[in-house]
């Protein structure tokens, strides 16, 4: 099964998925009752326009705070983390083992002493950066791929879109479970190209169904009328049209890139010890679910929970912002 | 509707074939089999393996060879076991199927429930709450839903009661000689974690397509008449919004045969997901290539059931 945001964000083949043209930024609808009796109609761009309908969705902006936070705090483990990562396993560390939740150690400490807020703070690292670059990875294959099968049509486009059927068809988690043990051996790198390659289809079907509704528009017409270039129109006329579903499903895409590199961290196939990650630290942990250090399985969860949640809201509230005719 | 059942059918089957190629290439290419006998004295038992596993054949012969023997059935047996693949996946799926099926149906009664509450009384209180949970469950990782669960439910009630048994189980799926209760106990955590996924999703596409439908005309055009509120919910609004809802269902349920690894690892259910993790630890590449396969064509095979459902349901897709 696909993770949640492609269950239910998708745009499903024929029907469930809005359709493209609607998400186009149309600038005439959010007047918002701004022009008043008598006054001079404010000119605003449409990034302004953005701007104001983004930040009105409390929620979203409550999100995007909350990811730069993250993203701090994870630039900043050095700085921030109360311990070190990587103690020496001294007595005196020793001595502080399996104590819970402590005005010393704020999340407890783990079998051999290890400070847990360390870890958490440590091991959003590794989440964060893969799901970021999984990402920007996916989006840039995704948008390359619908973008040349949506614009050409075709023999292109019918090479291209079953080639992204195939990808769809492939079970995403064995596939990742199997290169994680055999290939890459956990290797960060390794983990973030496979979730790359499987991870642009979601992307490449959302631009093609834009390109495919942009190219019969009168001022791509006019464009090529005037003589202007395929390479032109796509970067001129079309890409820039693009831009707002674009950023929505790549924020969708962090979202799956994190939940998945967890997953596969915590299965054991993913990053491995001793670099640490919020899932083969809940792998690690696991074990210890009845016993009277249970309290290990919350921080890792939590933090993978509320950065997906996160994630996932701002890319609600880009979509409602990038997209003022939608209701959802 | 023949031709178009007909044509999406002749479609689905090259792209079987094209992804039988891949995984084949992708598991030769990274799974030895001959690994585990590395460790043994005998220096030319890796060589007489390969030699009779054919592995130094060149790669198209190999998937040819594979491929007959595997559409004759003749699947072979495991390299762990030593039972017959076929019976070894056969078994497998019986417990997976369980999971799923029960999964499923609960989900789709929740979800539609929620969804149709949430249209019809959109930006209630409970529609609020709704869609903040479905935020929450669409953000839950799956894995962390069942150990949290597992702790809450099983270990802390029985600690804080004193329990002989937990209220409900955490391993496998039936205990000795128990009824139907006993069965419940066991599947209640397993199928809650499979579905808070699959009711957040389902339930906000509910949530869409019952609102689509009840800003329709025939719904005005029904209520105008003076059909009765309830009736135009159920038989005129539900109806409709069930549509895309069945579509989505279809192919969700393709991708939970393979996305059950994660429900069947915690729970420890003998079902296709430890079949996989047991094949992948040792090796077993004649488990792993069935097993690929099956879950990539019920993908398949689901896709084009939704295909299928959606022309049998919706008229106006057959043509176009």
């Amino acid at each position: 099964m696909k993770t949640g945001d492609e269950l239910s964000d998708a745009p499903r083949e024929g029907l469930g998925g809005a359709e493209p043209a609607q998400l186009l930024p149309s600038p005439q609808v959010d007047a918002e009752g701004e022009l008043a009796a008598g006054a001079e109609p404010v000119a605003r761009t449409q990034w302004q326009l953005f701007r104001r309908r983004f930040f009105r969705h409390k929620v979203a902006v409550a999100a995007l705070i909350l990811l730069v936070l993250l993203y701090v705090c994870a630039l900043f483990a050095h700085q921030l983390a109360p311990y070190d990562l990587h103690p020496k396993l001294n007595i005196d560390v020793l001595s502080q083992a399996r104590k819970g939740p402590s005005a010393k150690h704020w999340l407890g400490t783990d079998e051999l002493g290890r400070d847990q807020l360390t870890r958490v703070i440590y091991g959003g690292r590794i989440s964060l950066a893969i799901g970021l670059t999984v990402a920007i990875a996916a989006t840039v294959i995704g948008t390359l791929i619908g973008m040349i099968a949506g614009f050409f049509g075709g023999w292109t486009d019918q090479g291209l879109s079953r080639f992204t059927d195939l990808v769809l068809v492939i079970p995403d988690l064995a596939v990742l479970a199997i290169a994680g043990k055999e290939l890459g051996n956990g290797s960060v790198p390794v983990i973030i190209l496979i979730l790359a390659a499987l991870y642009w289809t979601y992307l490449a079907r959302v631009v093609r169904g834009l390109v495919i509704s942009l190219k019969e528009k009168e001022f791509v017409e006019a464009a090529r009328a005037s003589g202007a270039s395929s390479f032109r129109i796509i970067g001129r006329h079309i890409l820039p049209n693009c831009v707002g579903p674009i950023t929505v499903a790549a924020t969708l895409t962090v979202a799956t890139a994190i939940i998945t590199e967890s997953t596969l961290s915590f299965l054991g196939f993913g990053v491995q010890s001793p670099t640490v990650t919020w899932g083969n630290m809940l792998s690690q942990s696991e074990g210890t679910v009845g016993t009277h250090l249970s309290y290990l399985i919350y921080a890792p969860g939590l933090a993978i929970l509320l950065t997906v949640l996160a994630v996932n809201f701002l890319g609600d509230g880009l979509r409602d912002a990038f997209d003022p005719q939608s209701k959802h | 509707m023949a031709t178009y059942v007909g044509r999406r059918l002749l479609y689905s089957i090259p792209v079987i074939l094209v992804a039988s190629i891949l995984l084949f290439v992708f598991v030769r290419e990274t799974t030895d089999p001959t690994a585990r006998l590395r460790a043994s004295r005998d220096t030319h038992a890796v060589a007489r393996e390969r030699a009779r596993l054919h592995l130094d054949d060149p790669l198209p012969n190999q998937y040819w060879h594979w491929l007959s023997d595997f559409a004759r059935g003749k699947w072979g047996d495991s390299a762990i076991t030593h039972r017959s693949v076929a019976s070894d996946i056969k078994r497998a799926m019986r417990n997976t199927l369980q999971l799923i099926l029960w999964g499923i149906l609960i989900s789709a009664v929740v979800a539609i429930a929620i969804g149709v509450y949430s249209a019809v009384r959109q930006y209630s209180a409970l529609d609020y709450t709704f869609t903040g949970l479905s935020f929450i469950g669409l953000s839950m990782p799956p894995f962390w839903f069942g150990i949290i669960a597992i702790e809450l439910l099983v270990y802390q009630p029985k600690h804080l009661f004193n329990l002989h048994d937990p209220i409900v189980y955490s391993i496998g799926l039936h205990g000795a000689g128990g009824g139907v209760l006993d069965y419940a106990r066991h599947l209640a955590l397993p199928v809650a974690t499979l579905c808070v996924q699959i009711i957040a999703s389902w339930s906000r596409y509910q949530r869409a397509s019952m609102l689509d439908v009840m800003s329709a005309d025939y719904i005005r055009t029904a209520r105008a008449k003076g059909v009765p509120r309830r009736k135009v919910i159920f038989k005129h609004g539900l109806r409709n919004a069930l549509v895309p809802l069945v579509t989505v269902m279809a192919i969700d349920i393709g991708y939970l045969f393979g996305g059950l690894i994660i429900t069947e690892k915690i729970f420890s259910i003998p079902g296709m997901g430890n079949l996989f993790f047991t094949a992948l630890d040792g090796g077993d590449t004649n488990v792993l290539l069935p097993w690929l396969i099956i879950v990539a064509t019920s993908i398949i095979v689901f896709n084009l059931l939704a295909d299928v459902l959606l022309g049998v349901l919706d008229p106006r897709v057959r043509v176009s």
